[in-house]
């Protein structure tokens, strides 16, 4: 599963309803546009951080916006 | 070694810690990111605490010089929150930024509390001080920003600590989302320590070196500050500290160290207790054992009885009693609590005339085939402390009449910090604090029914409908000030409602870009966007909008031409009796479930 489809898995776990709006999601695409809301996003972050079997910083996660900063993100853990 | 005799309250927080200084075999636990515990022992914590202070001291600071605290770490938090009150600063807790991105929309917010308060230092940790040195430049009276690492590297004060005493102003509670200038409550060491031991005594009924709290609120709420940080302070009742990010990213760690440390007490807004059921797995609840549990309070948010009922139905497999879960009412400007439901008790539920109570406004039996309304006690207030309701013109009403909810006692506090016209509005000259809440008292207890502003709280955060209803103004097709932002109760918690009045030539997908324009500004989920022609949005004669009235009508499906549709999903929900009560850490609403539901409803 590449690191998109893995992001995209997370949120619908959280919120199963977003699904048919993942289709369009490119890069530069705003995590907000989605309209999670900060308990759902952390709750998907939980999600990803389980997978992953890591813990993002606070510091590196209030500085994420679009949907490739958290691609590169989970890129950076799966590398690291 | 003995332990110390806490049968009395002393006079400030200070002094209660100071009492715990010999105590090194009970004491804090504090979990890090990666939940990983750290026991601190009283007396350890009063080492750390004291020279955190005399640090502090060193800096060179004014008594009661206040200093801003933005601290995820809730270790870092309860250290320099004492230190400064060891030290005769005032603290002023702020909260850090919780979510992905806004962080310029975070930092403003930010702004407005250290420019408000006037601090003259700024503590942060080392993750959080990149994004909070822009804000530096812009407060006149910040001498510096430091990381609590740096501080602890700073030359020590070996002076004597300052005597604190109960009039002192011991801390700034700033309340949360306001539209105008941030309001900071002015707690005194008084009044803190009048809250906190009513709460002792007669609300937690902690059991001295004996009881344990467990806290994942955030501290810098009065909830998570006074409800733990400081009450069992005051008799060596030993408190368990879980980051708010990862109670939010890992629900189960709650029960799971409610389990682990066999603890009696904890706290939650409405959404918590959701969360807490749906991700807890049959391995988590075979495991658990909740049977030491004795109360879990609830409020911040408005409550519903389905979401306690399945948060108890399912922890109940663990060993949780049913009961546990207890509705609380309070908010900042009196310190924190004003009532508790009785303990371990199901939710009592006071039944009345809907006709009558609508239209006159008075609580009577209900008569035999008449619509029936039910509202969930709050419970009673504390010894030493009072409630009572009064009339839009201030006049006091005795029991069973609606009026605004009122509370005085030794814990109201002493007013907003430099803003004589909001104080005055409030805090009225014959001691009796203003709620903003509706309701009324029957055999002591207070039943809260409503509000009298519009606040509308999700996820246990306030928000003040014009800050939504602005943040559509410009979209495209939206009619420019005939929007209503409300709160409905939806399936687990409250959700959000916007109704707006749209342009002939408005574009197809208006209501999508609604929700996303809510979403992009504001981080909020909406339920429902309801699109209405000009024109058919309720409005006083003067042409002022009428939130209050657009949500009966949306409720009841008679809102503008779209009546059928309004109802929703969830519209068979919102024919059950509606109980609002502003809670501990904010309002709340309890429904009371199906058990008010006329069978033909639906």
């Amino acid at each position: 599963m590449n690191s998109l489809e893995l992001i995209k898995a997370a949120i619908v776990a959280v919120d199963p309803s977003k699904s048919p709006k993942l289709g369009a999601v490119a890069p530069e695409t705003e995590i907000r546009e989605l309209g999670m809301d900060s308990v759902a996003t952390m709750e998907m972050v939980g999600y990803l951080e389980e997978k992953l079997d890591t813990q993002f910083s606070d510091e590196v996660m209030i500085r994420i916006q679009t949907f490739g900063d958290l691609i590169a993100l989970v890129e950076k853990s799966r590398n690291g | 070694m003995s332990l110390p005799d806490v049968s009395t309250c002393p006079e400030t927080v200070v002094a209660a810690l100071k009492r715990l200084a010999g105590v090194e075999t009970h004491g804090h636990t504090f979990y890090d990111n990666g939940g990983k515990p750290t026991f601190t022992s009283f007396g350890s914590l009063n080492r750390t605490v004291e020279a955190r202070a005399r640090r502090l001291m060193g800096l060179g600071l004014k008594r009661g010089d206040r200093v801003g605290m933005v601290l995820a770490q809730p270790m870092d938090f309860v250290v320099s929150f004492f230190a400064c009150l060891y030290a005769g600063l005032v603290p002023v807790p702020m909260y850090p930024p919780l979510s992905f991105g806004k962080l310029d929309s975070w930092a403003e917010g930010a702004l407005g509390i250290l420019q408000n308060s006037e601090a003259s230092l700024l503590l942060t940790d080392a993750q959080l001080q990149s994004v909070l040195w822009q804000v530096v430049p812009k407060v006149k009276t910040l001498k510096d920003l430091l990381t609590v690492e740096k501080l602890d590297q700073q030359a020590a004060d070996e002076g004597e600590l300052p005597v604190v005493r109960a009039d002192d102003l011991c801390f700034l509670q700033y309340t949360s989302g306001s539209t105008s200038a941030p309001k900071g409550v002015m707690v005194t060491h008084g009044n803190l320590a009048a809250n906190a031991w009513v709460m002792v005594t007669e609300g937690m009924k902690l059991v001295p070196f004996t009881d344990v709290c467990v806290c994942w609120l955030p501290l810098y709420h009065d909830m998570g500050l006074i409800g733990f940080v400081v009450t069992p302070m005051f008799v060596g009742a030993q408190a368990a500290f879980i980051p708010t990010l990862l109670f939010v990213k890992r629900p189960n760690i709650w029960m799971r160290v409610m389990s682990e440390l066999k603890a009696q007490h904890s706290f939650g807004p409405n959404f918590a207790f959701a969360l807490a059921a749906r991700k807890a797995t049959d391995a988590d609840l075979a495991q658990w054992d909740l049977s030491s549990v004795r109360v879990i309070g609830c409020g911040a948010e408005p409550i519903h009885a389905d979401t306690v009922a399945l948060f108890e139905r399912t922890m109940g497999r663990a060993g949780l009693r049913p009961g546990t879960v207890m509705p609380a009412y309070g908010m900042a400007e009196a310190t924190l609590a004003m009532t508790f439901h009785e303990r371990n008790s199901l939710l009592k539920v006071h039944t009345l005339d809907a006709e009558v109570f609508r239209a006159e406004g008075r609580v009577v039996p209900p008569g035999n085939d008449e619509a029936v309304l039910g509202f969930v006690s709050c419970g009673k207030t504390f010894s030493g402390h009072g409630v009572g309701v009064s009339d839009p013109e201030g006049n006091l009403l005795g029991e069973d009449l609606e009026g605004e909810l009122l509370f005085r006692g030794p814990s109201v506090t002493k007013g907003y910090w430099r803003n004589a016209e909001a104080t005055e509005e409030c805090f009225r000259a014959d001691g009796w604090l203003r709620t903003g809440d509706l309701g009324f008292v029957h055999d002591g207890e207070v039943y809260i029914t409503g509000r009298c502003k519009d606040l509308i709280i999700l996820n246990g955060r306030n928000h003040h409908p014009t800050t939504i209803e602005w943040s559509v103004a410009d979209v495209d097709g939206v009619r420019k000030g005939n929007v209503v932002a409300f709160s409905v109760p939806g399936e687990e918690s409250e959700v959000l409602v916007v109704v707006c009045e749209t342009r002939p030539n408005a574009p197809e997908d208006t209501a999508e870009r609604v929700a996303a324009s809510i979403a992009a500004q504001l981080s909020l989920k909406v339920h429902e966007v309801v699109l209405l022609a000009a024109g058919q949005l309720p409005k006083t004669s003067s042409g002022k909008l009428q939130r209050r009235k657009t949500r009966e009508q949306y409720l009841s499906g008679a809102l503008g031409s779209q009546g059928d549709r309004t109802l929703g999903s969830s519209g068979e929900k919102l024919t059950v009796a509606r109980h609002v009560a502003r809670s501990l850490w904010g309002r709340a609403a309890h429904t009371a479930g199906k058990l008010f539901s006329r069978p033909n409803d639906t």
